[in-house]
């Protein structure tokens, strides 16, 4: 039988009758050690601790392992003995305590005691009968070895540090991790190098591994992404992890790889206030069909009293969403309280993605679902691209028509209110698109094709010989049809059947003989007969619903007939 | 009295703390240009702003390695506590080895242990870091090293002194029990028979448990 004793030269058994000097290692952390459990970990692994563990056949182990006794750290080495994958076998040897304190005692004043109530641990005094019963019962196979870790990982308990609620999450960086080993990113990569160092050293994080097995042997997968845009990911921890993951995960995708943006800001020490102006800045510049958002970019969001509206991602989406509503926003976040999720949902969040933890990973394959949703999220989003362009033209027609109305007649100026009226209901469409349902999107055609039939009314007049005239300079009405790519037009000529000019008719005069909008209207004139073309199919049952393509192509028109508005 | 505390963070400081850290007078938090020019000056090796405190406490991630140094340096020899805080502390760490040296796990840093040791701070001017680390427990930590002690002195059946128990003068005014106060009143090198030995840790046990 092989012994060995783990001690700080504070106890009486390292004496040679109870162990040789080669059986026994002297606990003694460094100075310069920055945490616990890197030394640990380190010494269980490579170290020379590491080799007599492998030699033994039964551990003994002084319950406090420094000159602070309350710290047990004992109990901390018995853990990453357990825990620690590279032991093997070895890590489930049984384990004696040698303390002064009893169980009860332990179990109050010890930050983790759950070890000391599995099978396999042992607490003697520091008195000769009790090591030698411990002895004796380990050759009559009282004291043995645990049978398998499978038990013990559901008896332990191991509380994530303290600072778990913020920037130095373990249960994140878990995460990230997984999601590496999932995507089958090369660990090594700098970001995620660093990760791996700091953290597979961490107690927390041997747990999680163990505790959550299953999930991390899942064979990695390559997952596909449809569509194209720009991504913006704006989250404090970027440069933990995620960018890395992120980047790689959309690496393959054509139409995204080059437009993956991370916001590379340092967020931690900033204020709300500066975060919002950066971010605003960035949004502006980068112009993204798509931000990834995290709702905690700053310290003062792990308050615990803050509401939503008070996070700083929540004010983020704000800002994007002024900017284009069309802009969508995936809100990539570690909290599952639901009433985050109506609050965003209400200012305009149209996506959301749990980061996944511990407490929410319950399941086997956890985190191949979890990628999975946020491809598919990414893939729907991608497809509201059109969005934002519907959005852009918007403020254009709004601003064109911001017109000084003080010298204006009456009826310009209630066919200025009216097109300013037809434009909020455009909007309030376009804020209701849902591609699953598509008369959200007849509804912004025919609102469009609605602010254009308000010109007709207004600029078409007809005088006494029965003749169509153009607003106020009585220019006449021609009609206008496409021939070998031109648009030719002829005078309007009322025929017998009492013909009257169709929105078609006065848009296209309109356009290329009143507002001039163009020196060759050829196309001005296609998209509009194409419009009307649209728009009259679908009334008369011809057609089932409107494409995204064909709002872009009704705005257009909407833009073209706003940008020269005369009286 | 005061502690220093060197942080780069300030909103959290102000959101981890459950009381009034800022407008407490034994501490001082340094901010802007005052904490700009204290790491400069640190980043040169220059120490004599520190001369004031009697504690110092530092967020880990502000500080370089060579003003890591600098500051251990300096409690090395001015025998000052020295507090180093970070969010990826996984659990508290003391050593006493030259001088005291805690680190800990920020959110463990700014809790209500720091009030306590703020308190004893006022009251004692004594900056006794056990309190950040242990809380209320502080005491209990040291009376099972002495009982630690105490067994192995037993086990090993040597002569010992009273000075070999190491006993401090925060845990001396523990000890009221009637014999104990005899026993620790001898000269420091007045031997300490087995009978001694084992009478004072039936009573370190029966403080140990009054305590927990």
């Amino acid at each position: 039988m092989k012994k060995i004793l783990i001690h700080h030269n504070n106890t009486s058994f390292n004496q040679d009758k109870y162990f040789s000097l080669s059986d026994q290692f002297t606990f003694d952390i460094p100075n310069d050690t920055s945490d616990i459990d890197v030394f640990i970990d380190k010494e269980v692994r490579k170290g020379r601790l590491g080799e007599l563990i492998r030699s033994a056949d039964i551990l003994f182990i002084k319950i406090s392992l420094s000159d602070n006794y309350l710290e047990y750290t004992g109990l901390r080495l018995a853990y990453h003995i357990r825990l620690t994958k590279q032991l093997a076998d070895k890590s489930l040897l049984p384990i004696v305590f040698i303390g002064e304190e009893s169980y009860q005692f332990l179990g109050i004043t010890a930050s983790e005691p759950s070890i000391l109530f599995t099978d396999s641990i042992y607490l003697i005094p520091e008195r000769d009968e009790s090591f030698r019963k411990a002895l004796r019962w380990y050759k009559e196979g009282i004291i043995k070895p645990l049978s398998s870790l499978n038990n013990f990982i559901t008896k332990i308990t191991i509380q994530a540090p303290a600072n778990h609620v913020s920037h130095h999450s373990i249960a994140n960086e878990w995460s990230i991790l997984r999601w590496a080993e999932i995507l089958g990113i090369d660990k090594n990569e700098e970001e995620l190098k660093y990760l791996k160092q700091n953290i597979e050293s961490q107690l927390y994080y041997k747990f999680l591994q163990f505790k959550f097995s299953s999930a991390s042997e899942q064979l990695k997968e390559r997952f596909k992404i449809d569509g194209q845009g720009k991504i913006l990911y704006i989250d404090d921890e970027w440069d933990k992890g995620w960018s890395s993951v992120l980047k790689n995960l959309f690496v393959n995708v054509p139409g995204i790889s080059k437009e993956f943006q991370a916001f590379e800001n340092t967020f931690k020490d900033q204020s709300q206030e500066s975060i919002m102006d950066r971010c605003k800045d960035k949004i502006k510049t980068e112009d993204p069909d798509i931000v990834i958002l995290d709702l905690r970019l700053t310290d003062s969001d792990f308050n615990a009293n803050y509401e939503t509206h008070q996070l700083s991602g929540f004010k983020v989406l704000q800002i994007v969403k002024k900017i284009n509503p069309g802009i969508r926003v995936i809100v990539f976040t570690a909290s599952n309280k639901v009433w985050n999720f109506i609050e965003l949902q209400q200012a305009g969040a149209n996506g959301f993605i749990l980061k996944e933890s511990p407490e929410l990973s319950i399941m086997e394959g956890n985190t191949k679902e979890v990628i999975n949703r946020f491809v598919l999220t990414i893939e729907e989003q991608l497809k509201y691209k059109f969005c934002k362009s519907l959005f852009n033209s918007i403020f254009v027609i709004r601003k064109n028509l911001k017109i000084d109305l003080d010298d204006s007649g009456p009826e310009y100026k209630d066919f200025i209110t009216g097109l300013k009226k037809q434009i909020k209901v455009i909007y309030a469409s376009v804020c209701k698109i849902d591609i699953r349902s598509s008369i959200t999107l007849d509804m912004v055609f025919l609102s469009c094709y609605n602010f254009l039939e308000l010109y007709k009314d207004y600029y078409l007049h007809e005088d006494e010989h029965y003749r169509m005239h153009l607003g106020n300079e009585e220019i006449p009405l021609k009609k206008y049809y496409i021939k070998d790519n031109e648009a030719i037009g002829n005078e309007f000529v009322r025929n017998a059947q009492h013909e009257s000019p169709s929105t078609y008719n006065a848009l296209a005069a309109l356009f290329i003989d009143y507002f001039k909008v163009s020196e060759s209207p050829y196309d001005e004139v296609k998209d509009l007969n194409k419009i009307s073309k649209l728009r009259n199919e679908y009334i008369h049952g011809n057609k089932h619903c409107f494409h995204t393509d064909e709002l872009e192509l009704i705005m257009r028109a909407l833009r073209a007939a706003t940008q020269n508005l005369k009286e | 009295m005061k502690l220093l505390i060197i942080e780069d963070r300030i909103p959290r400081l102000q959101q981890f703390a459950g009381f009034d850290l800022e407008n407490c007078t034994e501490v001082e938090i340094l901010k802007d240009v005052s904490y700009d020019t204290l790491l400069s000056e640190l980043e040169e090796g220059k120490v004599h702003s520190l001369e004031k405190f009697a504690c110092i406490a530092a967020h880990r991630s502000a500080l370089s390695v060579k003003t890591t140094d600098t500051l251990k340096t300096y409690c090395n020899k001015s025998k000052k506590p020295l507090i180093l805080f970070s969010g990826g502390i996984s659990t508290s760490m003391f050593k006493d080895d030259g001088f005291p040296f805690l680190n800990i796990n920020s959110k463990d840093f700014y809790s209500i242990n720091l009030k306590y040791f703020l308190e004893e701070l006022r009251l004692n001017r004594r900056p006794n870091i056990l309190i950040i680390q242990f809380g209320l427990k502080w005491k209990i930590n040291l009376l099972l090293k002495l009982r630690n002690d105490l067994v192995v002195q037993l086990n090993l059946g040597k002569t010992i002194r009273i000075k070999d128990l190491k006993i401090g003068l925060s845990l001396s005014e523990e000890l009221t029990d009637g014999n104990l106060i005899k026993l620790l009143n001898k000269s420091d090198y007045a031997a300490v028979s087995e009978e001694e030995l084992k009478e004072f840790r039936l009573t370190i046990d029966r403080i140990i448990n009054d305590i927990a």
